[in-house]
């Protein structure tokens, strides 16, 4: 009897096979949806501290009581978030297999948002004179080794040192924004890492490296 | 991109073959005939090869005397190859003390398994040829319920009846590992059965002779010649079945040594006796043997070198990246952000998580069926795991050995 159904049930099985499959990536679907979500979520949240920093700034311009403490608090919170949302960004779109040109928007956005925070420091190091240590770090996303180990020791240097700004871009992303800054640093190979504005490494650079151009 | 690619249809295959599998399970239960003992018992041959088997010898005898089928239907023929212990002596003391009629013969040169059972087939006066291992103990019903399988009028192009093979000796960890296999391997080999594509045969197999003789019987060279002689009967176009009454039990391996070599062996026994039928290979002739099942185990085999060559590039990528943490980070090994369970979610690749649990929980189910099968219960639950989740790492490291023994050309030897 077996026999007679074998052909039925290899049919039976792949039929099944295929609907797991199938609802598989309709959850993979639903989850990449959710991670975009989740994304967003946070790039909105840190934009609106981004605008809370500027109405603040703004009203102590107006009234002439220009706390910078509590300012460059509030841009050092900034970047933290933007460092962390970086990475998770950067998760998120290795494991997302769909929402490919929402992903590629939402790293516009957010690029373009670093761009505005970097200004932002240089603005405020301006008018309160420097308290902290800021790092723009220009990476590459084609298998580039050293720019990932470049990322560790910013990483490891964000965690051991709290009064540091890092904003990382990535080169070659097609964006007039980042092209100018690429342009004005006159980047040519990734890794590279500016440190407090003008003090360019190009290549990989350890950490003790970096910390040379650091205030004191 | 390529290893997700690869997981995808790692797991798509494994999915497929697990429905496959219980789908076949369901049908062969709804459709079991009830086994109907015969009143004329055939004559039997029993074949006993004996290369050292002083310890177990003695046992294996009263485990043939023993069975529930008339004694004048039965000859035993033991054939001691060149053993330098004392086989014979307690072959010959059993004989003394049961008066059972026992035919020794001996060689004076050591020819292998597949020579001792050509002697005994030489000499064979038995209607069916009943390959009985030295190490292994058959319950007392085994060959009373084997026998008739030949009969049933749909078996007429039966070559040969195996039986359920389950592990005697579960004494170390080693042995308790290999529970597990034997009892899927028992489970698996009744479903290849009942879909007709079952081409191995084992340690206690009840061949027919004439059938035999005229396939000219064992290869005497050949690593494996149960899974040789199983093969050649399918390309001559005789079925193997699967007796799902009675069992028996057999010794294994007890050093990661010994189970080294046994594995080897057998794979090397694969390997060489899927080149020489590889005719059969997508030969409709042989229907869903040579369309799917021997694909599909070439399959897997390839799926071996495939994974273990992608795991060992991501262990090096994971050592690289750790100890380069380690220099940068020096001891700040664990100072990570801790994700919120929400990122922790999304951060994990379902679409490879979701097929993979998938075909986990599938597999849970058919060890589940498979002990259920056999009348076992689920124990041995730490080799269980060792078996289902190191093992295999083991397992495809035999598998690349015994791939280059055969590129290399190395002897063929026990």
């Amino acid at each position: 009897m077996v026999k007679v159904y074998r052909h039925i049930m290899l049919l039976t099985a792949l039929l099944i096979t295929i609907f797991i499959f199938a609802a598989g990536l309709y959850v993979g679907f639903l989850l990449d949806g959710y991670r975009v979500d989740n994304i967003d979520t946070s790039i909105r949240d840190v934009e609106l501290d981004s605008e809370s920093f500027l109405a603040e700034e703004q009203f102590f311009d107006a009234f002439g009581k220009y706390d910078c403490d509590l300012l460059n608090k509030r841009i050092l919170s900034i970047s933290d978030k933007i460092w962390k949302i970086g990475n998770v960004l950067t998760t998120y779109d290795l494991k997302g297999n769909t929402h490919d040109k929402i992903y590629e928007d939402l790293r516009r956005e957010f690029f373009i948002f670093k761009i505005r925070a970097y200004t932002l420091t240089k603005d405020l190091d301006d008018s309160c004179g420097k308290s902290y240590d800021v790092i723009l770090f220009f990476y590459d996303t084609k298998d580039n080794q050293d720019s990932i180990n470049q990322g560790y020791v910013l990483d490891d240097i964000v965690k051991k040192n709290k009064e540091i700004a890092v904003f990382s871009i990535d080169k070659d992303f097609n964006d007039s924004a980042v092209s100018t800054l690429v342009d004005y640093y006159n980047v040519t190979i990734a890794p590279t890492v500016v440190v407090n504005y003008d003090n360019k490494f190009d290549g990989y650079n350890s950490a003790a490296k970096l910390a040379e151009a650091f205030e004191d | 991109m390529i290893f997700n690619l690869y997981i995808w249809i790692l797991c798509f295959v494994s999915a497929f073959v697990s429905i496959l599998w219980l789908i076949l399970n369901y049908y062969s239960n709804k459709y079991k005939k009830e086994i109907s003992l015969l009143n004329n018992h055939p004559f039997v041959t029993v074949a006993v090869p004996a290369f050292n088997e002083q310890e177990v010898i003695a046992s294996t005898l009263r485990s043939i005397f023993n069975q529930d089928y008339p004694k004048d239907k039965l000859e035993v023929i033991v054939v001691n190859d060149n053993s330098s212990d004392d086989t014979i002596k307690e072959i010959n003391k059993f004989v003394k003390e049961t008066n059972f009629n026992v035919k020794l013969i001996n060689h004076n040169k050591n020819k292998g398994k597949g020579g001792a059972l050509n002697t005994a087939l030489k000499i064979a006066k038995g209607e069916f040829f009943w390959v009985y291992d030295a190490d292994s103990i058959s319950s007392k019903d085994l060959l009373k319920n084997m026998v008739p399988y030949f009969y049933y009028p749909e078996n007429k192009d039966v070559g040969a009846v195996v039986a359920i093979t389950l592990i005697k000796n579960t004494g170390n960890w080693i042995e308790k590992m290999q529970v597990l296999e034997y009892v899927m391997a028992a489970f698996t080999r009744k479903l290849m059965g009942s879909a007709d594509i079952l081409h191995i045969t084992n340690a206690l197999s009840l061949f027919r002779t004439k059938i035999l003789k005229e396939i000219k019987g064992f290869d005497e060279e050949n690593l494996t010649e149960d899974f040789e002689i199983a093969m050649r009967l399918r390309y001559n176009n005789y079925r193997i079945v699967m007796c799902e009454e009675g069992r028996f039990h057999t010794s294994v391996p007890k050093k990661i040594r010994s189970v080294w070599r046994q594995r080897v062996r057998w794979f090397r026994g694969f390997i060489y006796n899927n080149n020489k039928y590889k005719s059969m290979i997508l030969n409709k002739k042989f229907g869903l043997l040579g369309l799917f099942q021997i694909p599909l185990e070439i399959f897997i085999l390839l799926a071996v070198f495939f994974s273990i060559g992608l795991f060992f590039y991501h262990v090096y990528d994971l050592i690289y990246d750790f100890i380069y943490r380690l220099i940068i980070y020096r001891l700040g090994i664990l100072d990570f952000d801790i994700p919120t369970i929400q990122q922790f979610i999304l951060n994990l690749n379902w679409l490879i998580i979701f097929p993979t649990i998938v075909v986990l929980l599938l597999g849970l189910y058919l060890y589940h069926s498979a002990h259920k099968y056999v009348g076992e219960k689920w124990k041995f639950y730490i080799p269980s795991l060792l078996y289902l989740f190191v093992y295999p790492l083991f397992r495809s490291l035999q598998w690349i050995h015994a791939f280059a023994l055969e590129l290399i050309g190395a002897k063929r030897k026990w």
